[in-house]
């Protein structure tokens, strides 16, 4: 039998790899993580939401797909690799995967989390074209040591806007991965962005 | 090795520990609830970290494990061993060497650096538990930010004792935002843990729960303007290598009395001593 489309070659060694890049970018928001692991491409999605998916995704983690994703290339992968049920249902979706951030407005209700159970948020994981360590927004907050220059390419204008009002939410929001062919990146809930433009 | 998967614990586990590892790093002192698996170890000695070192372990980690300071008590050996084991990963009782650190109960007193990652091992994680036994109502004193009977109990402390009497898993508060147990570390080791360059983790087996400190989180330990908090100070200075301001376990050495003080950290101790060796030629 043929495998469809290539995922990890050797799991165990691989996914705990790239689950370093991602527990660092998410430790560390505004840096920048490479990722050291060899994937095959797969028709669809970059490198970066190819790697979060298969390090995070399981049958207990409903995904959504934004309208550019849900191609039949990128479902199969989800659940050939990951089992991970693509679902429709907003309120239970832990992974929400997206081609681009397009604008606040047309960002589906996910879940925020509740008071008593702040973890029960969707995780958003959205590809960009490249990071920018010189201009964009400052950070600051827990994981940064003091102030963070961070700013990626291919995000809308009102994102950073967006990420203030997330954050002026804490401790319910929405946690953030952006992702590229070769890096990822990530800003949590708790992030501060000092500078919007 | 090749009977066990990397890292003891499959990989679906795995996932779910990581998904509630982002999390709590996501929300600093928040207690995320996971499903914790049984370890071929009792409850109470370490499922929780070893749970989180197993997650987060890579091959090319050198993992370091202190008990209560020391490297080579039967706790932090079997832990060593463990990952030898199923990970097949380098250990060493050098704090500069180790990227992952796990442990029992204490902080190295050697600073931690930016690529380091410290895992402890947490008995009880909700610093609520004895002041209130109902987890539904502990919940809503998170979610409501209602920690008055936390300072109700500190302040009972000094009605008391003159003095806030706790001198382990003395609560702190983080980033203005959650209480935390930062697990029975003495108070000694908080100052540590505010502003700490390396990446705080905290897992619980038993009580199913994993929290986290991400570098230069701000971590301040509950007090009164009037009653500033302290850490312990010793008259005494280590016997072994002499150095005053560590912190010091009381050993006694024999049925008439006789104690003397050494640190608590070993590698720390042993550092001091060869450091004192070479000076004196």
């Amino acid at each position: 039998m043929e495998t469809p489309i290539h995922g990890f070659h050797n799991p165990p060694v691989e996914s705990s790899i790239a689950f370093r890049a991602i527990l660092n970018a998410m430790s560390k928001p505004g840096t920048v993580q490479p990722i050291l692991v060899d994937l095959a491409p797969v028709e669809g999605i970059n490198k970066g939401t190819q790697l979060a998916a298969l390090t995070l995704t399981d049958h207990e983690s409903p995904v959504w797909l934004d309208e550019n994703l849900s191609k039949q290339s990128v479902i199969e992968f989800l659940r050939f690799h990951c089992s991970a049920p693509v679902s429709s249902d907003l309120s239970g979706i832990q992974f929400a995967f997206l081609s681009k951030w397009h604008d606040a407005a047309s960002l589906p209700p996910f879940p925020l989390g509740t008071p008593t159970f702040p973890d029960r948020s969707t995780t958003l994981i959205i590809e960009v074209e490249s990071f920018k360590k010189s201009e964009g927004v400052t950070l600051s907050g827990p994981g940064v040591k003091t102030t963070e220059n961070f700013d990626a390419v291919g995000l809308g204008p009102d994102f950073w806007s967006w990420m203030q009002q997330n954050n002026a939410r804490f401790p319910l929001g929405m946690d953030v991965i952006l992702t590229t062919d070769k890096e990822i990146a990530a800003l949590p809930r708790s992030v501060k962005i000092l500078e919007a433009y | 090795m090749s009977e066990y998967n990397f890292a003891y614990l499959n990989e679906q586990t795995k996932k779910m520990i990581r998904r509630a590892l982002l999390k709590a790093v996501a929300i600093p002192g928040y207690q995320v609830p996971f499903a914790s698996r049984e370890m071929p170890m009792p409850y109470g000695w370490g499922t929780g970290g070893v749970q989180v070192t197993a997650s987060i372990l890579t091959p090319d980690d050198i993992l370091k494990v202190i008990d209560q300071g020391a490297d080579d008590t039967t706790n932090a050996v079997s832990i060593r061993k463990f990952f030898k084991k199923t990970a097949a990963i380098e250990t060493t009782e050098l704090s500069e060497q180790a990227t992952i650190i796990q442990t029992r109960h204490r902080v190295p007193e050697t600073p931690l650096r930016e690529d380091q990652i410290l895992v402890y091992q947490v008995p009880i994680p909700e610093p609520l538990r004895f002041l209130e036994p109902r987890e539904t109502e502990t919940r809503k004193m998170h979610a409501y930010e209602d920690y008055g009977l936390m300072h109700v109990k500190l302040y009972e402390d000094i009605s008391q004792h003159g003095h806030i009497s706790t001198t382990y898993a003395y609560p702190v508060m983080v980033e203005g935002r959650y209480v935390m147990d930062p697990s029975p570390t003495p108070k000694f080791d908080n100052p540590k843990i505010n502003n700490c360059p390396a990446l705080q983790l905290f897992g619980a087996g038993r009580e199913k729960r994993i929290y986290a400190l991400p570098p230069y989180t701000k971590v301040t330990s509950l007090d009164f303007e009037d009653h500033p908090f302290e850490v312990q100070k010793w008259q005494a200075s280590c016997e072994l290598c002499g150095t005053s301001g560590t912190f010091l376990d009381e050993v006694i050495t024999d049925d008439k009395g006789g104690r003397i003080f050494v640190c608590s950290d070993t590698d720390f101790c042993r550092k001091q001593q060869s450091e004192k060796f070479e000076e004196a030629g």
